[in-house]
């Protein structure tokens, strides 16, 4: 098991986000996560990598446990977050970005790293001494998977990748995230588009009011219509 | 960039390197003998208030810290070597040493309680409470600092005293500060530059890259010190005195004023600003009374016109002619 949560609930201030949140990924795995907007979606994903520290519950993370561990110790452990904000370095260039995510000592090369973002994400060599700030959203978004990928992490979550891009780029980044798929990463996913995100997942957990509503296979959540149209207005 | 531009580069930065020299060498004769050694007086003050500002700018214009405190290390570098050569008789060069090494380490202790804070603010306040407590402590603690009367009469050995001529101590000072340029220009380029830079930007954001950013912070704080030190040392040698006016308040707002002026963005901003101030400050005096009015009107005028202060407009218009060039 590569992260294990367990019976999480977080709060901001008094007003309780997520209740006994449990969600379980293995290596190699791709689930997602899905539900309404403001269902606690992000939460989960931020609860997990740090921001927003459960009051109580705990997360494992390769059997070690991560709850009260800070972000940037959390980051080092190996799991990458890709928030819907696009946290791009807007003054720094593509290549500076990409640069940034690298880590010395974590048994890449960081030529050899870049390479390999920009044959992943060809546009973004074209991009490289460009600002990052000057960037579309759709490249701002692929510029952040390519940074959270220069660290080579064992666990990509990512909140909610095609969120606000036109849908030919929503459609290309699509594309792509399903070519990190075949890459072998084990990523955790959250969307609104259900249908996208069932595509390229091999389990999934819907929540709601920030519960776990539904844990199981994708074919199951796609057969069961009832969810579908209550849960995910599908 | 194919082969013929690389060498087109090459043959630039040469050419521009063999001007620098050449202005560099030649202009201490130029001005102690064609004008009067006051003038190379004024091209050394440049130069150690443009390290200073150099340093500081590691901590703001790269690191977004707005430390309001920077006179402490440019002060305790000036008093830790000034003590030394006059309180034990220690030779210079181990003076020269121990100054920017005390100024890091008071630099680590300020530091690691105020790059923890979060808030612009906060930090500031900080980091000028930690100054004015030095400043106080210099002025208090007379049997020990002098004062308010400070030191006066340091021993310079004759290689570099300036009693006759300002000529050995231009080269001596220019030589230590050319290396600690190249030093800072490394480190702002090299990752942990980036890094900074990222940090600046956004610390959240840096944090889930991986950056454990009070730590690096941290470094950039103490290395900023450092340099500060150094320059305070060179301050000390060249005024042959110093007082506790170098950790008072003032002379952090000036290094502040002079990244504003000379524009945080470019490396060597700073510098340019510290031109500014010193020779507005130098030639303003000898006109009125009023000096700081005038200078305050210029530097409001300088801020309010060329936000990314003269050295930011300059690269502008460098850069917009490069483009006409290209076509």
């Amino acid at each position: 098991m590569i992260l294990q949560v367990d019976k999480i609930d977080t709060f901001y201030g008094v007003f309780q986000a997520i209740f006994k949140v449990s969600l379980e990924l293995e290596k190699g795995e791709v689930i997602c996560l899905l539900g309404r907007n403001g269902a606690g979606k992000t939460t989960t994903l931020t609860s997990i990598v740090g921001l927003n520290r459960p009051k109580s519950g705990t997360i494992r993370f390769r059997g070690m446990e991560i709850t009260k561990r800070k972000p940037y110790q959390i980051a080092r452990m190996g799991i990458g977050f890709i928030p819907e904000s696009r946290w791009i370095f807007s003054e720094l260039t593509v290549r500076e970005n990409l640069e940034l995510g690298w880590r010395k000592g974590g048994g890449t090369n960081l030529l050899k790293q870049i390479d390999w973002i920009y044959t992943l994400f060809p546009k973004l060599k074209a991009l490289e001494h460009r600002n990052a700030g000057t960037l579309s959203g759709g490249e701002q978004q692929m510029l952040t998977v390519g940074r959270t990928l220069m660290n080579n992490p064992e666990l990509i979550l990512l909140d909610e990748p095609t969120a606000g891009l036109a849908p030919v780029v929503a459609q290309v980044l699509g594309e792509q995230i399903k070519g990190l798929r075949k890459e072998g990463f084990t990523m955790l996913l959250t969307e609104q588009n259900a249908l996208f995100a069932m595509d390229i997942s091999d389990r999934a957990y819907v929540i709601d009011k920030g519960a776990i509503v539904y844990d199981g296979d994708v074919d199951g959540l796609r057969k069961n219509e009832a969810m579908m149209k209550e849960y995910l207005g599908v | 960039m194919n082969v013929q531009d690389t060498t087109r580069s090459w043959k630039a930065k040469a050419l521009g390197i063999t001007i620098s020299a050449a202005v560099l060498i030649t202009l201490p004769f130029a001005l102690e003998k064609g004008l009067s050694e006051y003038y190379l007086y004024l091209a050394i003050k440049i130069m150690v208030w443009a390290l200073f500002a150099m340093s500081f700018n590691l901590v703001l214009g790269y690191g977004g810290m707005m430390s309001f405190g920077h006179a402490a290390f440019f002060g305790v570098g000036a008093y830790t070597c000034s003590l030394l050569l006059v309180k034990s008789s220690c030779p210079l060069p181990l003076a020269f040493a121990a100054a920017p090494v005390a100024a890091a380490l008071v630099g680590l202790i300020i530091g690691y309680f105020s790059v923890r804070i979060s808030g612009v603010f906060y930090f500031a306040t900080l980091t000028l409470c930690f100054a004015q407590l030095l400043f106080i402590l210099a002025f208090k603690w007379r049997s020990f600092t002098f004062g308010d009367d400070g030191i006066q009469g340091i021993p310079v050995p004759n290689i570099i005293c300036t009693d006759i001529s300002f000529i050995h101590y231009y080269f001596f000072a220019l030589g230590i500060i050319l290396i600690c340029i190249y030093i800072l220009w490394k480190i702002a380029r090299s990752p942990f530059g980036l890094m900074l830079k990222s940090i600046r930007e956004n610390a959240e954001r840096a944090t889930f890259v991986g950056m454990k950013v009070a730590h690096f912070r941290l470094v950039a704080f103490v290395i900023s010190a450092f340099f500060s030190g150094i320059a305070g040392v060179l301050y000390a040698l060249l005024e042959t005195s110093v007082a506790p006016d170098l950790l008072f308040w003032t002379t952090s707002g000036d290094v502040i004023l002079m990244g504003l002026l000379g524009g945080m963005a470019i490396f060597l901003g700073p510098a340019i600003g510290a031109a500014i101030m010193v020779l507005l400050n130098s030639f303003i005096t000898s006109y009125t009374e009023y000096w700081a009015l005038v200078l305050g009107i210029t530097l409001i005028l300088i801020v309010l016109f060329f936000p990314k202060g003269v050295g930011g407009l300059a690269y502008e218009l460098y850069q917009t002619h490069i483009k006409k060039r290209g076509g």
